[in-house]
């Protein structure tokens, strides 16, 4: 127990001045380097991660894990803020495998369809129309590298030690019954299961959501109709002084 | 379960027995509003200022739904749980909610007095506020994790865009930024600690995750489980917090209330504060019958508290423009707010009923809701003389309101009022308020946090009354016309109305204490373990 922890907080340390190399900060100093360090305490974490049985379960797992943070870490690491968006998309996907690979198919499909099919061409969409005029200053450098970097890895190493903890010893009250399960997750029709708690149980969130959805979309009409009708909008722009900085 | 057993179920639950449509009305009523301006634009797209008319019908209707009198009657509406369990009904939901309208339907009728919203945009900016009311509406009767999540989003949303409403000044645009982009990391927090939780518990209905709470705490836990517990519950506060404007969360106040208008600062200050405190109520209730949770509980909001609002006097101090100050003074009043809470956290050890005699946690919530009930006018009313200054000087610079006492005399005995309450003098309510939470405190024996409420007292003094010197001792700028704000204008006659229940609610105080018990008593503490 004392051995693991002490890997997880070597892991983390080595991982945080790791992606701290990586990030975009100007020069090219070190990028090697911190891709070294990252890539030993990928190494580290993974030797303490529990073992998942057969082979093929495990081959699978280390494939999709790697995918994922490989990309996610190529996602905040790339200068070209197109190439970031790619690389998040990948990520997106490992993250839909691992789903698939727990047995969540829903979520599997939802992250699919919604997060890499929908939210990612809507960020490159964006970039396009921001930038026609080819990639401003700010977009390639990262800031407050050294924060961002210590606060991402810091959390992770938390959570992975007390998650981590909780899975290797669950006790026996937390912990779901095997039948409790057989009848959960793996009936081949959860995703029916799942559908009649939304809409039956939960029905009111998703009217929620729903509302919740139109006053987004009133704001979002706000945000965009902007500039259209400066002349009757100024409530007291002119006139304000301290407006003058 | 089939496609016709889910009808079934859903009509048994909402027409049915457990009557849940019905006691839902003021939300549905708001929504129909919502929905019933947006067709009213397109429809009579000459017909101008159907926004405002047809929320006042909307807000009055709701109000009228939300606020049977005869709720308040002995033991009638006990306590229950709507929509499977989702949300709550009981009388504090229902005191909350009329606080709520009530407010809302003044601030309606205030920026219809002060802003001159062009009438395009008139229609959007009364559905934003709509649909906010509605999410605190449900904020302070959630019962359900996704519905305090939903309910804070809704609440949020509508305000980030609200905050940038004067889009061709550059201040409001960076404060609508800065308040979306850290209301965004603060519901990503809440989000995660959420999960958190409700995976170590193993379930998302609140008063249910009490209850697991307490069987997995008396079977032991394992440190790895506990930490989990604590992050998850550190993170909850940290959302929460941040709607309060707690102290480590406070810093987007000022800066969003400067780049805002004074009207949308009034709508912050006053409505997201009330709705973030009932949801604190609500979720440390759930939590309270834990011995162990109620002892990390009590430290937490009450350091909390201490530092807001320690924090929000002192920051005051060095502020000119009086938006800034009135934001600082409303970090303040936050940390005021959470010192009830605390209370009723140390106190609700005690099992009550809905036909017992008040206890003593009931009695601190009570305590809050009378907080709440002066909050909305004294703070409303200082916001408003901010505004009708800014329409008449064209300034939100304290320097501006030099020697005001000479050309508009009534309008700076109104903000003397206002001020002087907000302080807490004897002869107005908010003596009345901060008396009562210092009550509370002592009847929670929190002797510190009640010597830490004193003392802000005293510090507060100065910053409040700096703002009536300048009004009326100081003289008046020799270069330029003196503003003038008659009573007799619709701005001053709106502002010497808001004054009158701030004094009022001293003499009258009884009447809102016997309503603030009744709304307390409807809430349910149970306790668990020893």
């Amino acid at each position: 127990m004392k051995d693991s922890h002490t890997i997880w907080i070597l892991a983390t340390l080595l991982g945080s001045l790791g992606l701290w190399l990586m990030l975009p900060r100007g020069g090219r100093r070190g990028r090697l380097a911190g891709a070294a360090l990252a890539v030993v305490a990928l190494g580290l974490a993974a030797s303490q991660t529990p073992r998942l049985g057969t082979w093929t379960a495990e081959g699978i797992f280390a494939a999709l894990a790697l995918v994922t943070v490989v990309a996610a870490a190529a996602a905040v690491t790339c200068r070209n803020p197109v190439y970031c968006a790619i690389w998040f998309g990948l990520t997106l996907l490992g993250t839909a495998g691992l789903f698939l690979l727990v047995g969540a198919q829903f979520l599997a499909a939802a992250t699919v369809v919604v997060y890499a099919g929908a939210i990612l061409v809507t960020f490159l969409f964006v970039l396009m129309l921001a930038q026609p005029e080819g990639k401003a200053a700010y977009d390639r450098a990262s800031w407050e590298a050294m924060l961002s970097a210590v606060t991402g890895v810091v959390l992770i190493g938390v959570l992975s030690i007390t998650v981590g903890g909780a899975l290797t010893a669950p006790p026996p009250e937390a912990a779901p019954s095997a039948a409790a399960v057989q009848a959960g997750v793996l009936r081949p029709q959860h995703v029916a299961a799942l559908g009649t708690e939304l809409f039956g149980r939960h029905l009111i969130a998703i009217q929620i959501a729903g509302t919740l959805l139109l006053t987004a979309l009133v704001g979002a009409a706000v945000i965009i109709a902007q500039g259209k009708n400066t002349k009757t909008d100024s409530i007291n722009s002119k006139e304000l002084k301290t407006d003058e900085e | 379960m089939n496609f016709p057993e889910l009808i079934q179920s859903v009509f048994d639950d909402t027409l049915g027995p457990g009557q849940s449509l019905s006691l839902f009305r003021p939300e549905l009523t708001l929504c129909a509003t919502m929905i019933a301006i947006l067709l009213a634009r397109m429809i009579l797209p000459r017909w101008k200022t159907s926004g405002f008319y047809l929320v006042l019908l909307g807000l009055t209707l709701a109000l009228a739904f939300v606020f049977p009198w005869r709720w308040f009657a002995e033991g009638a509406l006990p306590g229950q749980e709507i929509f499977t369990g989702l949300l709550a009904a009981d009388r504090f939901s229902v005191a909350l909610r009329g606080l709520l309208l009530l407010f809302t339907l003044l601030f309606v009728t205030f920026t219809q007095i002060a802003g001159r919203w062009a009438p395009e945009d008139g229609a959007e900016f009364f559905v934003l506020l709509l649909g906010a009311v509605l999410g605190m509406c449900l904020m302070v009767s959630a019962n359900h994790v996704i519905v305090v999540l939903l309910g804070m989003e809704m609440a949020s949303l509508p305000c980030y865009v609200l905050a940038g409403w004067q889009r061709d000044r550059r201040v409001s645009s960076e404060a609508a930024l800065k308040y979306a982009v850290f209301g965004a990391a603060a519901a990503g927090i809440l989000l995660f600690g959420m999960s958190l939780l409700a995976g170590a518990l193993g379930s998302v209905h609140l008063p249910t995750m009490g209850r697991r709470l307490a069987e997995l705490l008396q079977a032991g836990v394992d440190p790895a489980q506990l930490t989990a517990l604590i992050l998850g519950g550190l993170m909850v506060t940290v959302g929460v917090a941040f709607k309060l404007a707690a102290f480590p969360f406070h810093f987007w106040i000022p800066d969003v209330f400067e780049g805002a208008t004074a009207e949308v600062a009034a709508f912050i200050s006053v409505a997201s504060k009330a709705a973030a405190l009932g949801l604190l109520v609500r979720l440390a209730g759930a939590f309270v019958g834990v011995p162990d949770a109620r002892q990390f509980l009590v430290v937490l909001v009450s350091l909390l508290a201490a530092v807001t609002c320690t924090f929000g006097n002192l920051a005051a101090y060095g502020q000119n423009n009086l938006k800034r100050l009135l934001a600082y003074s409303t970090i303040a009043h936050a940390g005021y707010m959470m010192m009830p809470v605390a209370a009723m956290i140390a106190l609700a050890g005690g099992q009550g009923s809905p036909d017992a005699p008040l206890s003593e946690a009931q009695k601190a919530v009570a305590a809050l809701l009378v907080y709440l009930g002066i909050y909305l006018f004294m703070n409303l009313a200082a916001f408003a003389g901010v505004a009708f200054m800014r329409n008449v000087a064209h300034s939100e610079d304290l320097r501006d309101y030099a020697g005001l006492v000479h050309s508009s005399p009534g309008f700076t005995v109104c903000m003397a009022i206002v001020m002087f309450s907000l302080l807490g003098i004897p002869p107005l309510s908010g003596f009345t308020a901060k008396w009562t939470i210092f009550l509370a405190l002592v009847s929670a024996k929190l002797w510190t946090l009640l010597a830490i409420g004193v003392l802000n007292t005293v510090l507060s003094l100065f910053y409040y009354l700096r703002v009536v010197k300048v009004m009326t001792l100081d003289a008046p700028p020799a270069d330029r016309a003196a503003p003038r704000i008659p009573l007799t204008s619709a701005a001053g006659a709106y502002f010497a109305m808001l004054t009158v229940p701030v004094v009022a609610l001293f003499f009258l105080w009884g009447g809102l204490s016997r309503w603030a018990d009744a709304a307390a008593q409807a809430l349910f503490f149970t306790t668990f373990g020893p």
